[in-house]
Parts: C-alpha cells; structure tokens; sequence
C-alpha cells in the first residue's frame, strides 16, 4: 500500500485502516461488507481453483453455514462452523474475538447464553444489474449441516484433523482442529506462522490452506482432503511398488520442497505421514506446524532456532547433536529415509530418544570421522554423545542388493552425515535417478484399494490387530489351562503354576 | 540471619539449583543482596562443588549460576567478581572433570570474560581449533598418551587455558579413537556411548536426555528476552530503535542514519495526520 505520496504506508497505516473497517462493519445489518469479508475465495480467483486438482471450493458461503449453536450442541458430530465470529460481541463493546478458553471464562459477555446467533435470514435483496459477475457471491440460503464429520484421520499436538464432506457439493475436505484449550496466551503465535505460510503456498504438490474457520471456541484450518498418506498407503499389505511408481512419488516429494526451499522455508516435520497422497499417487507435503523461513542473517551472524523439532525418525543427526543454526539440510535428510521407506516400507532409523536413534544412524551409516565430517565436534551436544567406538558403515550391505544402483547412491547421498555434504533439493531434481529409466509413473492401482490409508488409522488397524492376537493368546492359554487342570486334576493351583508348560501359557 | 546461616542457606540454593532462568536469577539475587556477606559466600561455591555427590549436571548448572552472578553484580557495585575471578580456575578445573560439560562451560566463560577488562578473543577462537600440536598427533601415531600443561597464570586467563587443555584432551582421545580399526558389528547404545559406565564422571542415559531438555528449555527462554532493552530512562527514543532494532540487521552509515530519522519523521506527520483529532 502506498501513500498519496507514493511511499509505503507501513504496516501501522495499514492496521489503521483495517481497524476502521473492522469498527464500521455491522454484520447483521450490512450485508455488503459481509460478503467481502476476505476469507471468503473470490470467485474470479480461478486460479487456486484450478490448481487444486482434487477439490475445487465453491466457497464456504457464511450464510450457508451459520452455526445453529443450539443445534450443534444437540449433535456433535456435525461440524458446522460459522465462519469468522463478528467484530462484535452481544453488546458491541468488547473485544472482538476471544483469545482462547482461558480467557472466554473471564468474559461475562461471552456467556452461553449471549452466544450470537449470526444474522436473522432477510429477503434476498434485489441484484443490482450494473454489478460484473464476479462482484456478485451466492446468497442462497441452505440448511445448518453444510459439512458433515465423516471420521477422524489424524491427531498431533496441534490437535485433531477430520475427514468432512460439504454437502452441497459432496466433496471432501480435511478440517484441523487447533487445540487452544492447553493455551494459556491466547491463539497461539506457532499457529499464527503456519497459517502465514499456507497463504503463501502455490504448488501442486504442497497443500493449500482452503480457508480458516471458527465455530464457538474452537478453529479450523480447511484443507484439501486427499485419501491416504505415504505411511498408511506403504503400509497396504498389497502395495507393491514399481521403480517408476517411487519415482513418481520421489519427484515429487522434491519438487514440492524445491518449492518451499526456493521460499527459503524449511518444513522440519518431514515424515510419511505428512506427505500426502490422492487416489493416483499425486502428492502433497503437509502439515506446517514445525515449519519456518529461514533467517536473513547480516555477515557474521548464525541462524539460531530450536533444534525441538522433526520427529525423531527422521530427525538428522546434527540436530541430535544440539544444531542450532541448521539449514534446509535438516529436510533432506528425512527426504532421505522416505526414499529408503519407499523400498523397505518402514522407516530404517526406529530410535526411542535421541540416545537410541543416534546409536541406530551410526549403526548404519558409520560413525563421522575427521574427513567426512570435521566439523562435528562444534557441536553443542557432542562431547556429551560423542561415539567411544569407531563403527563402520554397513549401508551399503544392507541396502544396496535392494535397490536400483541409482536410487541407492541418490540415498546415499541424501543421508550424509555431515549436512553440508547433503545435496539441496534442486540438485536433486538434476540427479541420475530422475533421468534414467523407467520414468516416473502415477500409481493407478491404488484406486482399487479398499479404503483410505493414513498413518492414523495404520496405527488404529495395528492396535486392533494387537488387541486380536492379546485376545486369541489369552483365549489359548485359557484353553491350555483348562487341559493341563482336566489331565491331572490332582494338581494343587501351586504345582501347575511352577510346571514348565504353565509357564508358557502365563507368558 | 548471621553469616553461617546465610552461608547454610545459600549452599543449599546452590545444590538444588536446576537450569530455569528464574531460578538461576533466584539464587543470584539472594547471592547479590547477602553480599555484604561474600567473604562467607563465595567459599561456600567451590565447596558445594567440591561434593562428592552431587553429579555432573549439577556442577553444569551451578556454572551457569555463576555467570548470570557476574552478569548481576553490577547493580551491587561489582560483588563477587574479583573473588570468583581468584577461584575460577579451580571452579573450571572441577567443573570439566567431565568433559560432556565443556560445551556450557565454554558459552558460560565467554559470557563471563566480558565482564572483566582482558582481551580472550584469542582463547575464545582457539575453542573451535585443531588443538592438537604436531608431536600429539605423534604420540597418536605411537599410540601414547599426553600429560597435562601446567600454566604460570591466573585468573580468567588461567580458566581460559584449563578449558583449552580439557579440550586438546578430548581431542587427543578422538583422535586416536579414529586410528582404531573400525567395528563391523552392530553395538547397543550402552557400548557405543558408556551410558552405562561406571566412571563416576560419565552421565548416565537419564542424566544425558535430562540434560538435553534443559539446554533446549534454557535456549527458548534465552530467545524472550531477545528484544529486550536496558534502558536508563524511561524515555523510548527514535535512536533506541535505530541501534536496538534496525541496526542489529542492517546497519546504517552517518548519513543513511539521516534519512533515517528523516523517514520516520515522514511516517509521523503522516500517522498524525491520519488522525482526526489533534494528538499532541
């Protein structure tokens, strides 16, 4: 924005103007201002839709889904936010919106029962003839239950997320639920710099932020719903994967961080269950939570973030060694170990801590020494974890009968020790793997896959499938019991619980 | 209170020290404000050290006190400082018996010598060398073993050197621990980092992970006071965001800084004239 006297107003300008609309909006009475509220997708804004190739918004429309909140209450499972919450509270005074539970105690004005009830349903008014097509939004009145929750499919610290289904348009989106009750200053600022970055997003293989919603105290982020995540779907007991069907994924696992490398953001949560997967293998990198832009740093001076970050499967070992002025680097390196998982179906670094998982990635890739790494005792961590035994690399033994001799030196190279010896993401763009053949090749097969498969409900099917064989064990060695009681009923309880077969049938 | 008393109370802050901000602060200013009692105090530190129970990330922590002692003692006419510059050598000596502790007592002494008018620039760089001088790397060859230095000095220059020793030490080790032949087998985490060991000086796993969570805790709260200005009077002044702020990313020239003030003149008249009352 700039001035009368074409100088950037600056930020404060800005937020003075803001402030004044935001004042001046009466949304019961100015139906104008309302539909211009900027969450609201612009309909001539094609552009967004269209590259999003598996749900095309028409729009969250805020009359569409004003929240019933009596209704909601009745029915939970039906999510229907509201859309933004008004400027204005019941009495017009307060606060605009509440910065969390905490703080929604404190308010008397935000009582249960002074809850808005959004704007009464008017005659629709006359549409103006000298309006363009694209000044005019859809003013159709519909039911409350404009989305409806299918079943949940995630859960992180951040929250839950939810398969939803827009029932006007029966597509599906995906609603993450930020949790704000364990917040005590408010809307969290993490949550704040994600939503910044996911605005910023245009790439086909990095997911876009549909819109932001708020019902009662709860916010939600609108993504594209797609049906699994590279974790869910290598855990398919069907799944066989072709050499051009990892490629395909592989490409564009990258070319979707080239992209937000070329931002200078680094993701620092990569792992296979962020990355994302439609019906045909077409990717998208997700979850934003961790993620960050790098620093503009002066000469001389370090980044300097918290090395509290990426799950530690995929976490590379300068971050296990205290890093705090790491680079992109630290993604690459989980790139790295999705690239072994797209061979192995599991992740080859399993750590429990940061102890454990060092002593796995030395186990495997060797310990650093002077020339591949020389620099390693600056790190903060290291006298503390520093080997006190000099382990030989054994990769390549174990690995490289496996894979095709290009994939197997691309991943050698991904999971250097020493980041700066990891090759960026553009490099890895022009790598041998990409060039040579078979070329990349979507994955049409999974269509056939019977249902969606996240790493969530993995885990659910897993935990199932325990509590099966717990159960069949238990049925068994109940059945034993039973026979070794019938064979020699002369038995005291003693006797049988010290016999070699009881025993067994207790473990 | 008398002086045993206040001595008794603060070797007891010190061994339940943990590393929080708030609670380093605690001890300090109870250190500070007693400190007409330092002659009792400042022993009471080397002697806390000198427990045979208490463990290496204790003696980490109680280190981190001490700098943010010093940092603190300006506002009581520099308390403690010259007689913890007499003892630092000693306090080093115990506190790097451990070598996984020479990381926080490095970032602890460089924050420390700023606070005393001697240059350790020098020692400072020399951290994050090859300490190693040609006749170690000999004895690496030979498979021997070095002796310790002794130093002539004292003072902050002699905990400079002590430090730079423990360092070479460990070096020394690694070194030659790079010349063995290398394992093929796949060890366990015990065998491949002693948590496991009976040295009394080594961390145990718990103590390691425990440790790491607290340098990460003590590195987010170090960042929320990233902003904050000491400032004299309670005056906020265009210069103070000039030299805090803008400074610290790009800094300006005399006559950049000009245009500067003239810039921001401009936003002002501009924001004043935005508003529709007189402001001031």
């Amino acid at each position: 924005m700039v001035d009368k006297f074409n100088r950037p107003t600056g930020p404060r300008g800005n937020n003075n103007q803001q402030q004044r609309d935001y004042n001046s909006r009466d949304y019961n009475n100015n139906q104008r201002d309302f539909q211009r509220s900027s969450y609201i997708p612009h309909k001539s804004n094609s552009k967004n839709s269209q590259s999003r190739d598996s749900y095309v918004p028409s729009g969250p429309k805020r009359d569409q889904y004003r929240p019933n909140n009596n209704g909601f209450r009745k029915d939970n499972n039906n999510i229907r936010p509201s859309g933004p919450s008004g400027p204005s509270g019941p009495s017009g005074t307060k606060r605009p919106l509440p910065s969390g539970p905490s703080s929604l105690k404190k308010r008397r004005d935000f009582h249960h029962n002074n809850i808005p009830k959004g704007p009464k349903i008017r005659a629709i008014p006359e549409i103006r003839k000298d309006l363009l097509p694209h000044q005019i939004y859809t003013i159709n009145k519909t039911g409350p239950n404009i989305y409806e929750k299918v079943q949940q499919v995630g859960e992180g610290t951040y929250g839950k997320v939810y398969k939803v289904k827009h029932n006007r348009t029966n597509e599906f989106v995906a609603f993450k639920k930020l949790r704000l009750e364990s917040e005590r200053e408010g809307f969290p600022i993490t949550a704040i710099r994600e939503i910044k970055l996911l605005q910023s997003f245009d790439h086909p293989n990095v997911i876009g932020l549909l819109e932001m919603m708020i019902e009662k105290n709860s916010i939600y982020m609108v993504f594209d719903y797609l049906d699994h995540d590279l974790t869910g779907l290598l855990s398919h007991p069907d799944l066989n994967l072709q050499e051009s069907h990892r490629k395909y994924i592989f490409k564009q696992l990258i070319s979707g961080l080239n992209y937000l490398h070329e931002k200078r953001i680094i993701h620092r949560d990569i792992k296979g269950s962020n990355i994302l997967l439609d019906k045909i293998g077409n990717l998208k990198i997700a979850d934003f939570g961790l993620a960050r832009p790098m620093k503009i740093l002066t000469a001389g001076e370090l980044p300097d973030y918290t090395n509290r970050v990426i799950t530690i499967w995929y976490r590379p070992p300068e971050l296990l060694l205290g890093a705090t002025d790491y680079g992109r680097e630290v993604d690459i390196w989980g790139v790295g170990c999705l690239l072994m998982e797209l061979y192995y179906k599991v992740a080859i670094f399993r750590g429990l801590d940061e102890i454990s998982q060092l002593c796995k990635i030395f186990n495997i890739m060797g310990t650093p020494n002077m020339s591949n790494w020389p620099d390693i005792d600056k790190l903060p961590w290291f006298e503390m974890l520093k080997p006190r035994l000099n382990l030989a690399s054994k990769f390549e033994d174990k690995f490289k009968k496996t894979m095709s001799i290009e994939a197997f030196k691309l991943a050698e190279k991904l999971l250097m020790l020493n980041p700066k010896s990891r090759p960026t993401s553009e490099e890895i763009l022009q790598d041998e793997y990409f060039k040579n053949d078979p070329k990349p090749e979507p994955l049409y097969f999974i269509k056939d896959f019977e249902g969606e498969w996240h790493e969530f409900e993995t885990k659910q099917r897993r935990r199932e499938e325990r509590k099966r064989i717990k159960e069949e064990e238990d049925a068994e060695a109940n059945a034993r019991k039973e026979r070794i009681e019938k064979v020699s009923p002369q038995c005291t309880d003693k006797s049988v619980k010290t016999s070699p077969e009881s025993k067994d049938a207790k473990e | 209170m008398d002086s045993f008393d206040i001595a008794n109370q603060f070797a007891q802050l010190l061994r339940n020290l943990t590393p929080q901000i708030g609670v380093l602060n605690k001890a300090a200013t109870f250190a500070l404000k007693n400190s007409d009692n330092e002659d009792y105090l400042f022993p009471t530190i080397l002697n806390v050290l000198h427990d045979k129970n208490l463990n290496i990330n204790q003696k980490s922590t109680i280190f981190q006190f001490i700098d943010v002692l010093i940092d603190e003692a300006h506002k009581y006419n520099g308390a403690y400082v010259k007689n913890i510059e007499k003892i630092l050598p000693a306090i080093i000596k115990n506190i790097c018996v451990s070598s996984s502790n020479m990381f926080n007592v490095y970032q602890s002494l460089c924050s420390i010598s700023k606070h005393f008018k001697i240059n350790v620039k020098e020692y400072e760089d020399k951290f994050y060398t090859d300490l190693l001088t040609e006749e170690d790397k000999k004895l690496i060859e030979e498979n021997g073993q070095i002796e310790s230095k002794k130093f002539d000095d004292h003072g902050l220059i002699l905990a400079w050197k002590i430090l730079l020793e423990r360092k070479r030490r460990s070096q020394f080790e690694r070194a030659k621990l790079l010349r063995s032949n290398p394992i093929h087998e796949t060890v366990e985490e015990d065998e491949l980092f002693k948590v496991k060991s009976k040295d009394k000086y080594a961390l145990s796993k718990r103590q390691i992970l425990s440790r790491l969570e607290d340098d990460r805790e003590l590195h987010k709260r170090s960042k929320e006071n990233l902003w904050n200005v000491n400032r004299d009077k309670s005056v906020l002044t265009e210069q103070e965001f000039k030299d805090h702020y803008w400074n610290k990313f790009n800094a300006l020239n005399d006559e950049e800084g000009k245009e500067f003030f003239n810039a921001l003149s401009d936003l002002n008249d501009l924001v004043s004239a935005s508003y529709k009352d007189q402001q001031y």
